[in-house]
């Protein structure tokens, strides 16, 4: 790889987003364009201006990229359509990132959308015979996970519980969130069973939306103070002999893996962008369900292995806490729209390091942290600076 | 006009059944590091060395039951035809290797000694019996 004092800086220069939440009247080119055209008026750059165009989606199908982009005006420029699982958008942001920190072009816009299929979802993330035999019921999946987990690290099922109530609290301040009445421990509690351990309140709910982002070199930023640099993006698959059952990778016994593509991910992003987890104020996790967001703080390096509980628990993971996690409610409370979340998280990293998230807003924010898990699997750290 | 209803696997290959009667899940192994693989690899080359040899191997029937959950609900898509609500998990075999699996019983511990069986998963449409591997607790566990 070239080394990155090489790469010239890059900027996120403006960024969009649409409500997120259910609308089956509505076609996902509406809201992926209403996010598009928020984007370039933030960013002030002209549509002309754009040279290129990553779109990531999970269930849209061919050329759903181009689709959205015809409501905004086709200029002949090359779209490309990145299906990379819940991390499409991610993967989406960072290849406009190494094009433009490659010098390839000056200006692009990423964008990530998603109007799910209503019901359980047909996964084709997992092989036939596993198909007919059920194991692609990503719920009981994270139900393992979420058993392993409380078994190595002592959580209790209240701790778990408590990542619910905080992000159900922190969307009810945003918003462009789908969930916005806050729901207490017992609420979470007594929800429905979907997958033991895990309850209805456990689990992140998907949602219809699209999120947008212009990114450009230097000397392209309209509005200097506004531009919010990408310190780097790192995206990993799995490893041999790693475990992950919701990303389709059982284990190996014999040789297990001596890492996990969390840990990866995140020690090749802080060698990348030349930071660490104390350097990071605001930090979106992936809480596909509460748990997760309490094993994505081990991986990622903000506190030992089994520590993150106590971190739920002494509420430092709250907008006023020492380490603010979800500030606009993360997947829990935001939703889920599968291709957009990864971006989803990045609007929210922009719009706290620029001051402006309002009554969820963290002091001092300066540096942020973005992960996005997928099936795969992948795992995408992106951090951005002021 | 009824015909002999038949039971037949949900997919060929995955299993055999010994002449003791006791089930076999069918894997390989790599000649070069031995680890194991299930199923059966189709193509002989190792993922984890890249070796070009490998053997087939029997595996099972006893494991232990590592972690599980329970779906009340089944996936969408249409492949799945089994009941609801169903519990899988991750079995550790005695050979060393760890293989998803459906769990057959009504309360299960984590560690538990659990044995593979050949159950059916459902009737067909034709009226015949689909098969399919799963873990028991073992008759002798606490």
């Amino acid at each position: 790889m070239i080394p990155k004092w090489r790469h010239r800086d890059v900027y996120v220069a403006g960024v969009g987003i649409s409500k997120w939440g259910y609308y089956p009247d509505v076609e996902c080119n509406e809201y992926a364009s209403e996010a598009i055209i928020e984007s370039l008026h933030d960013a002030d750059i002209s549509w002309r201006d754009v040279e290129a165009a990553y779109c990531g989606s999970v269930y849209q199908g061919t050329g759903c990229g181009h689709r959205a982009i015809k409501e905004v005006g086709l200029t002949g420029i090359p779209i490309v359509n990145v299906e990379n699982a819940c991390s499409s958008s991610s993967s989406a942001f960072r290849l406009g990132y190494q094009n433009v920190a490659a010098e390839i072009y000056d200006v692009v816009l990423v964008f990530g959308m998603e109007k799910n299929p209503r019901g359980p979802i047909a996964s084709n993330a997992f092989d036939r015979w596993e198909l007919e035999l059920g194991f692609s019921l990503q719920p009981a999946n994270y139900g393992i996970e979420t058993q392993k987990y409380m078994m190595k690290s002592g959580a209790s099922i209240e701790d778990i519980s408590l990542v619910t109530v905080k992000n159900r609290k922190n969307a009810s301040l945003n918003p462009n969130a789908r969930f916005r009445t806050p729901v207490t421990l017992d609420e979470v509690l007594s929800s429905r069973v979907i997958s033991n351990p895990l309850r209805l309140l456990h689990c992140c709910p998907l949602a219809d939306g699209a999120a947008a982002a212009i990114l450009c070199s230097q000397n392209r930023l309209r509005n200097r103070s506004r531009g919010v640099k990408v310190l780097g993006s790192v995206l990993t698959t799995g490893l041999y002999g790693e475990e992950y059952i919701p990303g389709g990778s059982v284990g190996s016994v014999k040789y297990p893996a001596k890492s996990n593509l969390v840990e990866l991910s995140a020690k090749e992003a802080y060698e990348l962008c030349g930071v660490g987890p104390s350097d990071i104020d605001v930090l979106q996790l992936y809480d596909t369900v509460s748990a997760s967001e309490l094993w994505d703080l081990e991986d990622l390096g903000f506190c030992a292995e089994g520590q993150a509980p106590k971190l739920i628990r002494e509420n430092e993971l709250s907008i006023s806490g020492k380490l603010p996690v979800n500030t606009d409610g993360g997947l829990m409370g935001r939703g889920h729209p599968m291709g957009a979340t990864g971006l989803g998280q990045l609007f929210e990293i922009v719009i706290q390091l620029r001051g402006e998230a309002g009554k969820r807003q963290v002091e001092k924010a300066r540096i942020g942290l973005a992960h996005s898990m997928g099936a795969g699997p992948n795992s995408c750290v992106t951090i951005l600076g002021k | 006009m009824n015909k002999e209803s038949k039971t037949e696997p949900f997919e060929n290959g995955m299993w055999i059944v010994k002449e003791s009667g006791e089930p076999r899940l069918l894997g390989s192994e790599c000649v070069s590091c031995r680890e194991l693989f299930f199923p059966r690899k189709k193509r002989e080359f190792c993922p984890r060395c890249q070796g070009r040899m490998l053997q087939p191997i029997e595996l099972g029937p006893n494991g232990k039951l590592v972690a599980f959950s329970v779906a009340e609900k089944g996936p969408g898509g249409g492949y799945y035809h089994g009941p609801v609500p169903y519990c899988y998990g991750l079995v550790e075999l005695d050979e060393g290797i760890k293989i998803k699996s459906h769990l057959k019983g009504t309360s299960f511990r984590l560690n538990e000694r659990v044995k593979l069986i050949v159950d059916i998963l459902y009737t067909n449409q034709e009226g015949n019996r689909i098969s399919f591997y799963c873990f028991e607790p073992c008759s002798d566990n606490q």
